[in-house]
């Protein structure tokens, strides 16, 4: 991503968020589908981003054998992918009291599953290594 | 996102990215898998690269291949595969791919 774009987007983020608010305290929108539809694009977010991880774990997966640095790549993107739906449908459909609870159990479980998978490659690929 | 969706119409762009998706490989182990000629082959392989969907890396002689999708072409690919994608009639995978740039003869 370009630093223009992610200016763009940053500024479309904010621009929501603003709106969201003025909506709410003008009475347009209730405080509940305000605060939910915020979570729900925080969630399309990690959806855009977790989109490009397999174009760009690359520099942290440097030295691993290549299919197993890719196989981590897809697994990364899809699961954050996931992670990110399940956010967003988790605040647009659940109850109030649990959307919170369950959407961070899933946005948290998919990264725990990332970063545990991430940390064995890397680890491992320092035992592949032959003596010097 | 029009050069994704024309790189994955053609059934042997599709396998090509199938065989890149469980390791990278070079060019030649790649073009032993279809029945077709090393220039077809090139043109297959310019017409992933320019979509972005394969990088290549050189190791001296040889050229290899490895997969650079994100998760939404990823998913366009097993849709496409799924469902046939602009699959063309058989034999289609033994003519030269189109690259958009064709020649026509006057």
């Amino acid at each position: 991503m370009t630093i223009r774009n992610a200016l763009i987007l940053a500024g479309l983020m904010l621009a929501f968020a603003i709106g969201l608010a003025w909506a709410n305290n003008a009475g347009h929108l209730s405080e509940e589908t305000s605060r939910r539809a915020s979570q729900v694009l925080a969630g399309l977010v990690v959806v855009y981003f977790a989109n490009l991880v397999p174009k760009s774990l690359e520099p942290l997966l440097a030295g691993c054998e290549p299919s197993r640095a890719q196989a981590m790549q897809r697994f990364g993107g899809w699961t954050l992918v996931l992670g990110g739906l399940g956010y967003s449908v988790a605040w647009l459909v659940a109850p109030l009291e649990v959307a919170k609870p369950a959407a961070i159990a899933i946005l948290a479980t998919a990264l725990v599953l990332v970063v545990g998978r991430c940390a064995w490659t890397v680890m491992t690929r320092r035992r592949e290594r032959p003596p010097a | 996102m029009n050069r994704v969706f024309k790189a994955l119409a053609d059934p042997t762009r599709r396998r090509v990215l199938e065989l890149l998706r469980q390791r990278p490989m070079p060019a030649g182990e790649l073009a032993e898998h279809f029945p077709v000629s090393k220039p077809t082959m090139s043109a297959h392989f310019a017409v992933l690269r320019e979509a972005g969907l394969v990088e290549s890396e050189r190791h001296g002689k040889t050229i290899l291949y490895r997969i650079r999708m994100s998760v939404l072409e990823d998913a366009l690919l097993g849709f496409a595969q799924l469902f046939g994608l602009a699959q063309p009639p058989d034999g289609a995978a033994d003519r030269e791919p189109s690259t958009g740039k064709e020649r026509t003869n006057r």
